[in-house]
């Protein structure tokens, strides 16, 4: 009887006339234990149908990718000042180096000159 | 759309947008590049995803075609995927495992045979089981073209196996 309908079921299937509901009937035949010898050859089929639709996705997806790099691309230029900083203020110090006092000793001494 | 209203609508069909990837590709590092690719895309999007109807349907075609056109540029440049999905996931008794993992390395390499257009309407109506309507808007292609499509692509698939399990008994 089941036999009866489900090999009618599976001759509608081969001509891609079946319902998703008859598929369905289908799908739950075979994941059954007891398949009638002669439809072995199906099983496999829709064994492998009801194990390929449990594969799952699971990367994740770096939704925010715009965001970060706007962002690295600010640490960046912030970074790239820092060192610029870094380099020119040390050297603004060191061309100051000299003292208001010898720097006007040395105004007056182009003035006046000190070997009289 | 925050983050959170994206996931959630993204959800329910991530998981197919990523099988059908790997239905055409067959690697798996590939197909999860690829479904990156596309989350990424309707992200990048998610001003225009309220216009579309249906957005299921809409990311299952740019999936078609993000993976036929990644297949395309591979030929061009005459290189070939090569998968590296040997691992398996360690579930329910051995036996029934061994048994699983036999089958299913027949059948897809079956599948693996047929025309990309038969490989991808087995996809969308054996595995991801949608609706004659669904896949025709999809695939852009009318009912009856992929009811041909289907049946042949089974009936390969069943000669095919047909032939290695009477091979398995004799």
């Amino acid at each position: 009887m089941v036999l009866n309908s489900i090999e009618k079921l599976l001759e509608k299937y081969d001509n891609a006339e079946t319902t998703l509901q008859e598929e369905a009937q289908l799908r739950a035949y075979f994941a059954s234990n007891d398949v009638a010898p002669h439809l072995e050859s199906y099983k496999s089929l829709f064994v492998y149908f009801a194990y390929t639709q449990q594969e799952a996705f699971t990367k994740d997806v770096p939704l925010n990718t715009k965001k970060k790099s706007n962002f690295y691309q600010w640490i960046s230029v912030a970074a790239a000042a820092v060192i610029m900083l870094g380099i020119m203020l040390p050297q603004m110090w060191n061309s100051s180096k000299y003292s208001e006092e010898e720097i006007e000793i040395h105004w007056l001494s182009s003035i006046i000159p000190l070997d009289k | 759309m925050t983050q959170a209203d994206f996931v959630i609508l993204v959800m329910p069909f991530k998981d197919k947008v990523f099988r059908l990837a790997k239905r055409l590709l067959v690697s798996r590092e590939e197909a999860e590049d690829a479904t990156q690719e596309i989350l990424l895309k309707l992200w990048n999007n998610k001003q225009k995803i309220s216009d579309y109807k249906n957005v299921e349907a809409f990311s299952m075609t740019m999936t078609k075609n993000f993976c036929l056109d990644r297949l395309k540029s591979k030929q061009a440049q005459n290189l070939k995927i090569v998968h590296s999905n040997y691992q398996d996931k360690s579930h329910s008794s051995l036996q029934k495992q061994v048994e699983a993992r036999d089958s299913v390395d027949w059948v897809s390499s079956i599948i693996e045979t047929l025309p990309e257009q038969q490989q991808i309407i087995v996809q969308l109506r054996d595995i991801e089981q949608y609706e004659f309507a669904e896949i025709s808007k999809m695939l852009d292609m009318n009912e009856t073209a992929i009811r041909v499509a289907l049946s042949r692509a089974r009936k390969t698939i069943r000669e095919q196996l047909i032939k290695t399990h009477s091979y398995g008994i004799k």
